[in-house]
């Protein structure tokens, strides 16, 4: 069926189908007056064809079609049909396509949702459609994954390597992609704004949504291509500063200072050109990312490899939207209004000493990963840049935000006295002090001691946001989540700290034998040979228990050897804990007995339930509240005194304020059957909520009626107790599962 | 006039920082593609050659030579390979290709015996046309190799111009070494 | 049925011993002084083929033999110094853990306080005008 099937022909003619149908997207959204049904229907068009294209190229690797060329450099019948399938990502030419069809899939997204944007929004469409277009034509001129095999050359395929077969590395790669596709909409929805001449409140809050999908997708990603490092390379570490992840981290940091700062356009107005500017750099820096990693220029183990002319044409697409960016910026960037002024010390200044922080910590990420290619151009020096620098000079950047972290978000906005901050964040230093004094007394180093001070600061910062929150009401599920992710935060640091006091010990033992390291006995109980689907192993069985315990568990470590790839890889053994993972590292064996790298890396699963508050937390903060009154519940009009019957409840307008300038209503809510009343408040923007047990009654003003009756929209929907207790259970089952999988 | 110069500022670091990373593709345009090769301190340099290993007993003949590694107008292909490493089982048909073309394929034992380096040929195939002898690993630490299997190409200037770890197959020459020979 | 050449081949492999210097961690004792010597610069060396581990903590083959080397060449009696130059001579700069210092190393140094004076002057400079605050102009 293979040779004669005409699916990669098809795969061909869907992409070009999909670069004409984006191209008029683009001018549907970008003509003097716009289309914007028009402008939908191409996104979807585009969306269609594209994931038809992805379809078609995980088909061919699913049935193993080595006539496609990509099919065949980069699978092999004897894998695992999931990871053939996720093999039609890997490689360059593949990964292009599930980046353009997600793409697609945004653009259509966007333009089903670019209501809240306003005037930007069909421009904003444009803008990302003509991104699209860009990166479609870069692949069917230059990377098309449809491309046959000359007959001569059809053979068994070249395989992946089997340390790659993992399940956590075949979705690595889309989350990824799903986070630059992210930034792509930041991008697009700044150069909308741009091109209309606009950064207002409405814009942030529309774009909010966008660029916390992409924090959180980024995130995501480059947590689970971390975890899947530390799980599979055995020795503890989760980051290496590889050229390829920091291709990957700068995005994360720049759209992590666009999310702060977009919401401080929602909230105040305020640092609008640097929300455009650092939507304009996360992009740019997603995909010139990308383009290095695949250009040839940097060696790593993640590079693909290009010829220098294709690397020159993702140079000039990556080039040409940046520099259009930045042009329309220099060009019509004089339009946008200036924020109101604000001091140094206030939570506007915090913020832009955040984004400072977080550009300042890009610029060395990046410039570390390029200056070697700099000096080797210029003067032929080889300079190795790794984990000891970045750590060094990025020790003293990452301690100044943490130290902002602390009070940061509680800081007036505009204008905030020192005296007042002190006197509200006084707990800050204690908590600091003790957590730096106890790891002193538990014999830490000097940067543990510095470092768990730092992140008991971040975390007593959150606490004391929750707290405030809690206090003055303000306690929404915006709150909630910004108190979680910096939570998070502090905790991802506190793991990080931990993580490098880890103990190791290399110990030679034969069966029977035993030692102590790290509080627990290490046992080995035999040493055996296995065989599995596609390798050999021998290794050995750890039993592992407490000194002062009995209940332990056994481990398995081995050296396995794949006939077929010719590959020797080592599994590690692990007892995963709340408080610490024990591991223990086959390496290889002397007569009858085995060498074992024994280790215990403390607090290890904190990193990645920080990372999920993190994750979580973003999520909760930036997901689109629901327009008032329009997705739910009932309009009415109500005059003053007037009372309607909603949901089992009577709700009676108890005054209404209708000046122009800031118009509310107060409204008594009290159950049918029931004789006890509770009155809300309510404004446009600002629903009026009763939390009654699972449920949250909500008013939300729509209108004032020419004759002086309120247009109000009532509505029940699920309460915060309910959500906490949806919450509380996940996370209960999340935990769960890591104990019985651990 | 102030204004206008912070809201040209990005743009003109933006068309630095690009024409900067165009200028270095551009010089290397005329290198080729491929991946696969790992940093080394050897590469661009002469190759060492005051440390041969010691010949097969029985393959004098094949003795590895000094000017072997800088024979005008031929490559050569320094090959480090042990009879126990996975894969160099994978390599005999690559060895072969490169063999081909015109390298003069030169196999260092590495931390291993004649006796099973012997019996490994008989399985796998022997395109050899230099066969040395390095039981202690000494050559392999004068060329800084990781382990086996890894090859050095030298040019027929007697510069080493790559240096290839892991596996060679037939299409891993044709994309990673050709190319630069 | 029974095992394939191939399978015959790869058992061996796997159950083949290592070279004795790789598996006995350690190698030879040596006096104190030189030990502490010997376990510093395992903890300064990386070893390349294991995403930077450090070769004192490594259960790598080639970590193995790096440790032998170090201990060897300390019993010479080099310095410090001397043997991590030969070390990087001989298998690259990413061996050495430390960080580059001087030279061509000195711009990357100083980019991260440049970028953060720079970034908070600009921010002064383009910030909104102040009235009232306190601030300039």
């Amino acid at each position: 069926m293979a040779a004669e099937g005409s699916v990669p022909e098809v795969g061909t003619l869907a992409l070009w189908s999909a670069l004409v149908a984006s191209l008029l997207a683009a001018w549907s959204g970008g003509r003097a007056t716009p289309r914007p049904a028009a402008a939908r229907a191409l996104a979807g068009l585009a969306a269609a064809l594209l994931t038809g294209a992805q379809l078609l190229l995980a088909w061919a690797f699913a049935v193993s079609d080595m006539t496609v060329a990509n099919v065949l450099d980069n699978s092999h019948p004897a894998k695992p049909l999931l990871l053939r399938v996720a093999g039609s990502w890997a490689s360059h030419e593949g990964s292009l396509v599930l980046w353009s069809m997600m793409t697609a899939w945004a653009l259509w997204a966007l333009a089903r949702h670019m209501g809240p944007l306003g005037e930007a929004g069909p421009r904003a469409v444009s803008a990302l459609a003509l991104v699209l277009s860009g990166f479609l034509l870069f692949l069917v001129l230059t990377s098309s994954p449809f491309v046959r095999v000359p007959p001569e050359e059809i053979g068994p395929g070249f395989g992946l390597n089997p340390i790659l077969q993992h399940w956590a590395l075949s979705i690595h790669p889309p989350l990824l992609f799903l986070g630059y596709v992210g930034t792509a909409v930041s991008f697009a929805v700044a150069v909308g704004a741009l091109w209309v001449g606009k950064v207002d409140r409405a814009w942030g809050a529309a774009a909010r949504p966008w660029v916390g999908g992409a924090f959180v997708a980024l995130t995501l990603g480059i947590g689970l291509g971390s975890w899947w490092a530390y799980e599979e390379l055995g020795w503890g570490g989760f980051w290496f500063w590889d050229p390829v992840e920091n291709a990957s981290l700068l995005p994360w940091l720049l759209t992590g200072a666009l999310l702060h700062t977009v919401a401080a356009v929602a909230a105040r107005g305020v640092l609008r050109r640097w929300a455009v500017l650092l939507a304009i750099a996360a992009f740019a820096s997603a995909i010139f990312g990308s383009f290095l990693v695949r250009s040839g220029v940097l060696t790593s183990v993640h590079a693909f490899a290009l010829d220098p002319a294709r690397g020159l044409a993702m140079l000039a697409l990556a080039g040409g939207v940046t520099l259009a960016g930045l042009g329309l910026y220099a060009w019509r960037g004089g339009r946008l209004r200036e924020g109101a002024p604000f001091a140094p010390w206030s939570r506007d200044g915090m913020l832009v000493a955040n984004n400072v922080g977080l550009c300042a910590v890009a610029a060395v990420v990046a410039g570390g990963t390029v200056w070697p290619l700099i000096v080797e151009a210029l003067s032929g020096t080889s300079l190795h840049v790794g984990p000891a620098f970045y750590v060094a000079a990025l020790a003293p950047l990452a301690l100044g935000i943490g130290l902002a972290m602390g009070p940061g978000p509680r800081l007036a906005w505009r204008r905030d006295r020192l005296t007042r901050t002190l006197a509200r964040a006084w707990p800050l230093a204690p908590a600091a002090v003790g957590a730096a004094g106890a790891s002193w007394a538990m014999g830490g180093g000097s940067w543990g001691v510095l470092g768990f001070g730092v992140a008991a600061w971040v975390l007593m910062g959150a606490v004391l946001d929750l707290a405030e929150r809690w206090r003055t009401g303000a306690l929404g599920r915006r709150g909630v989540g910004a108190v979680l992710a910096h939570a998070g935060v502090g905790v991802v640091a506190v793991a990080v700290v931990a993580m490098g006091l880890s103990s190791v010990r290399s110990v030679v033992l034969g069966p029977g034998e035993e030692v102590v390291h790290a509080g627990h006995r290490w046992i080995v109980l035999a040493i055996e040979d296995r065989t599995g689907p596609n390798f050999l192993e021998r290794g050995a069985r750890v039993l592992i228990v407490p000194e002062h315990g009995s209940f332990g568990r056994e481990i398995w470590t081995s050296r396995r050897v794949f006939p077929v790839e010719g590959q020797v890889t080592t599994e590690m053994g692990s007892w995963r804990g709340l408080w610490r993972d024990l591991r223990a590292v086959h390496g290889g064996e002397e007569q009858g007995r085995v060498l074992l790298r024994l280790s215990s890396e403390p607090l290890a699963a904190w990193l990645w339930m920080g990372g999920l508050m993190i994750v979580i937390g973003a999520g909760l903060a930036t997901w689109p509240k629901a327009a008032s009154g329009r997705l739910c519940g009932e309009a009415v009009a109500l005059a003053p005194g007037k009372t309607a019957t909603h949901a089992g409840h009577r709700w009676t307008l108890a005054a209404g304020n209708g000046d122009r300038e800031g118009w509310g209503v107060r409204v008594r809510i009290s159950p049918a059957h029931g004789s006890f009343a509770v009155e809300v408040r309510a404004s446009p923007g600002r629903a009026g909520r009763w939390e009654r047990g699972w449920r949250v009654l909500r008013v939300a003003p729509l209108a004032v009626a020419p004759d002086g009756r309120f247009q109000v929209a009532l509505s029940v929907g699920v309460g915060r107790l309910f959500q906490a207790a949806v919450v509380l259970s996940l996370t209960g089952a999340i935990v769960l599962a890591w104990r019985l999988w651990g | 006039m102030r204004r206008r110069l912070l809201l040209a500022a990005p743009l003109g670091v933006g068309i630095v920082g690009v024409a900067g990373l165009g200028a270095m593709m551009a010089t290397r345009l005329n290198a080729p593609a491929g991946s696969g090769s790992v940093a080394s301190p050897r590469v661009g340099t002469a190759a060492p050659s005051d440390l041969l290993g010691r010949p097969w007993p029985g393959e004098e003949r094949r003795a590895l030579r000094a000017e072997d590694l800088a024979r005008p107008g031929r490559p050569a292909l320094l090959w480090f390979w042990a009879s126990w490493c996975p894969a160099c089982a994978q390599s005999p048909a690559g060895l072969a290709a490169a063999s081909d073309f015109g390298c003069l394929l030169c196999g260092v034992l590495w931390r291993d015996t004649p006796d099973r380096g012997a019996a490994a040929l008989r399985i796998w195939g022997d395109s050899y046309a230099r066969l040395t002898h390095d039981a202690d690993g000494r050559l392999g630490d004068v060329w800084g190799i990781f382990g086996v299997p890894e090859a050095f190409l030298i040019g027929p200037d007697g510069v080493v111009r790559r240096r290839i770890v892991g596996a060679l197959t037939p299409e891993r020459v044709e994309r990673d070494l050709r190319p630069w020979v | 049925m029974g095992l394939t050449r191939r399978e015959g081949l790869a058992r061996a492999i796997v159950s083949l011993t290592l070279l004795p210097e790789s598996v006995v961690a350690r190698g030879e004792e040596l006096d104190p002084a030189l030990e502490d010597r010997a376990r510093a610069l395992g903890r300064r060396l990386r070893c390349p083929v294991c995403q930077g581990e450090p070769v004192d903590e490594s259960a790598s083959e080639f970590a193995g033999r790096v440790r032998a080397e170090v201990r060897r060449r300390l019993a010479e009696g080099e310095t410090d110094e001397a043997i991590v130059a030969a070390l990087v001579e001989r298998y690259g700069p990413a061996i050495d853990g430390r960080p580059p210092s001087g030279g061509w190393a000195t711009p990357l140094w100083l980019l991260g306080p440049v970028a953060v004076l720079a970034g908070l002057g600009l921010a002064w400079v383009a910030a909104p005008r102040r009235r009232g605050l306190g601030g300039r102009r």
